[in-house]
């Protein structure tokens, strides 16, 4: 038993008197320096900025060669004003990272922000990453965005630099997050590994297609989840092995993702896509149209837990790609005019079914009750239906005219939908009249009984007085309150 | 009948640990408020708790306090293993942040202590590995050491500085960039 009490921490000095150790003020005692190395560190690090640990260094003998063995370096740079000169910060991360001694570092982040005048050209960042690949045995954090483009600016903002910067060989890291600057191009090493990678997010920046599928199909075995946002130099495929995915890529021609492990995928822009990913449980369609041509889901299983349709992103045929779906979640806005609203039911005639849907609808001068009415109508079995309402009336000050089909008795008809199934209704709602809820009171006139909970919560605007149906509706011991 | 109370007996016995300060005195608490210390996690794993556990760096006085953070830390972590499967019900989320509170409150009023129990509470955590308290106390120490400047630094905790004026201004030069 006595080996487990560790000699590495010094016991506190017994014969020192409670007294005098509790005296304060100059003559009192230097606990702080007493405490061992690895607690100091953990004060240092806890400072949040390496600059501040470093400044320990002069305060005596012993805190001298404190800060360089801290496990984790966070270089950000301030918000002027006020501050120091911007260069002077490129100067502090070289410092802190030429003072730094330890071996194996659990985080570095070092991060310019964008509203300083500072600009990093890539020639002072790649030895930053060099120092990363070497020495960082955890998570890499590095953003060096763009000045942000004022509406008015000071004076002409400079072209950015096009240039090049090498991303090498992480052979430690667990974690790397990149923000170069738009117009860099990042290249990967031509061999080495990202031997412990597992999640990598590139946001920004330019990459080669072939470098791109080499660095996460072939140099990042370990690679779990994957979040790109970049450019192509140039058109071309690009091929993807990871456990989750978040591409956008301009300027891909196809994308190949061949991925037997994959779980959750977000596609982002509208390109050719092979996936073959018999895993696949959830995925959220950012893609624009949806062309079955273009994107061919290669065993892909017909159940998913969630699928999430983004705004603009009509895909009317990849619904029916899946015949049950958990989570359905549709963003929507309907165009005007009797055309567009047609052109919303077509695109939402036969979805999956699902357990919950979820619709996130911009309010314009269609009806809500009928757009509400033919989604439940669509939807039968759903038990919880999700609506988040913004409003967008203040711009379309008339409603729409008779003519559109909004307008139609049929599509304010309720008796013809199966609502037995229905369990809960929650909206949040940005903004939203009495006659927007129409619906509920229509729901609560019917067979409303089934409801067993009704949630209203009421965003950036004033609880409007509830009407007696949607009180007689919140009656009984499940109802959740209506939150303002 | 009475065996099986004599053994519900042993079980809840078994349950109870028995800490022993570098002053002789004895605290017996619940293996669930003695394993917020990963120390004592280890010997319980490995079966040397027979007897009490001896912490020779360790007063009753901080040990009180020691024990009084874990009691109060273990019924939360209880607390949030009850409640994670229905974590998505209203009212759960609105006691689950009455209780996040409530522990705020507590750790805040748990920091009011004199300098020195602060850092006897820091050597104890470390060597007792209860990282909760911890994290707790070496952020308060962070926090008032932040935006003070070295001097301002050795004053509050009577740092005696040893270094040369030479060697003092080598350090400056070395890390000029961290004070400009």
């Amino acid at each position: 038993m006595e080996g487990i009490f560790s000699d590495r921490i010094p016991l506190p000095p017994p014969h020192m008197d409670e007294d005098e150790r509790r005296r304060g003020g100059s003559g009192g005692e230097d606990l702080i320096s007493g405490l061992p190395d690895d607690v100091l560190h953990d004060i240092l690090v806890r400072l949040g900025c390496a600059r501040a640990a470093a400044r320990t260094s002069v305060l005596s003998r012993r805190w001298r060669p404190v800060w360089k063995h801290m496990p984790e370096l966070l270089l950000v740079s301030p918000s002027p004003p006020p501050g120091p000169a911007p260069a002077s910060f490129l100067d502090a991360v070289d410092g802190a990272l030429d003072g730094c001694l330890s071996p194996a570092l659990d985080r570095l982040a070092i991060s310019l922000s964008a509203d300083s005048d500072l600009r990093a050209p890539a020639r002072r960042v790649a030895p930053w990453l060099r120092f990363a690949a070497e020495r960082v045995a955890g998570k890499i954090c590095l953003i060096v965005p763009p000045p942000l483009e004022l509406p008015l600016p000071p004076r002409p903002p400079a072209p950015l630099e096009e240039a090049e910067l090498e991303l090498p060989a992480c052979g430690g890291a667990k974690a790397i997050a990149l923000k170069p600057q738009t117009t860099w191009r990042l290249r990967p090493p031509p061999s080495g590994l990202f031997a412990a990678l597992t999640a990598l997010k590139i946001n920004g920046g330019r990459m080669e297609g072939g470098e791109l599928s080499t660095l996460v199909c072939a140099q990042c075995p370990r690679l779990i989840d994957l979040n790109l946002s970049i450019h192509l130099v140039a058109v071309a495929d690009v091929s993807i092995r990871s456990d989750s995915l978040r591409f956008q890529a301009n300027n891909t021609r196809r994308l190949e993702v061949v991925a037997p492990r994959l779980e959750v995928l977000t596609l982002t822009e509208s390109i050719q896509a092979h996936v073959s990913a018999p895993k696949l449980a959830k995925l959220v369609w950012l893609g624009g149209a949806y062309d079955p041509r273009n994107h061919r889901f290669l065993d892909v299983s017909r159940r998913l837990k969630l699928l999430d349709i983004g705004l603009n992103s009509p895909a009317p045929s990849l619904m029916r790609q899946f015949d049950k779906v958990s989570v359905l979640r549709i963003e929507t806005f309907i165009l005007q005019g009797a055309a567009g609203y047609q052109r919303f039911l077509n695109e939402t005639k036969i979805p999956p079914k699902c357990k919950v849907l979820g619709l996130s609808l911009f309010v314009n001068r269609h009806g809500l009750t009928p757009v509400i009415l033919h989604l439940l109508r669509s939807c039968n079995g759903t038990r919880k239906f999700s609506l988040t309402l913004f409003d967008l009336k203040d711009s379309w000050t008339h409603p729409c005219p008779s003519s559109c089909p909004c307008c139609s008795e049929e599509s304010h008809r309720i008796d013809n939908i199966d609502l037995e199934s229905l369990d809960e209704i929650e909206i949040n709602s940005y903004k939203v009249s009495h006659k927007d809820l129409e619906f509920l009171e229509m729901l609560s006139r019917c067979n409303a009984k089934f409801l067993k909970k009704l949630v209203i919560n009421y965003k950036m605007s004033i609880t409007p007085p509830e009407t007696k149906e949607v009180r007689s509706m919140r009656e009984g011991p499940q109802h959740v309150p209506i939150r303002g | 009948m009475a065996s099986a109370g004599s053994g519900d007996e042993k079980a809840a016995a078994a349950a109870m640990i028995t800490l022993i300060s570098s002053d002789n005195e004895k605290f017996e608490v619940t293996e669930a408020t003695a394993t917020l210390s990963q120390t004592i996690r280890h010997m319980i794993e490995d079966g040397c708790t027979d007897g009490g556990v001896p912490l020779p760096n360790v007063t009753s006085k901080i040990l009180a306090r020691v024990i009084e953070y874990c009691k109060k830390h273990a019924t939360a972590a209880a607390g949030e293993e009850g409640s994670s499967s229905s974590f998505s019900d209203a009212a759960f989320l609105e006691v689950d942040r009455a209780f996040l509170e409530e522990l705020e409150e507590f750790d805040d009023a748990f920091l009011e202590v004199d300098r020195a129990t602060l850092f006897d509470l820091i050597l104890a955590a470390n060597y007792l590995d209860i990282k909760g308290l911890l994290n707790l106390t070496c952020q308060k120490v962070a926090d008032s050491v932040k935006g003070k400047t070295p001097e301002q630094i050795r004053e509050m905790y009577n740092i005696v500085n040893d270094l040369t004026p030479e060697e003092e201004a080598e350090i400056r030069r070395e890390t000029q960039w961290a004070f400009e």
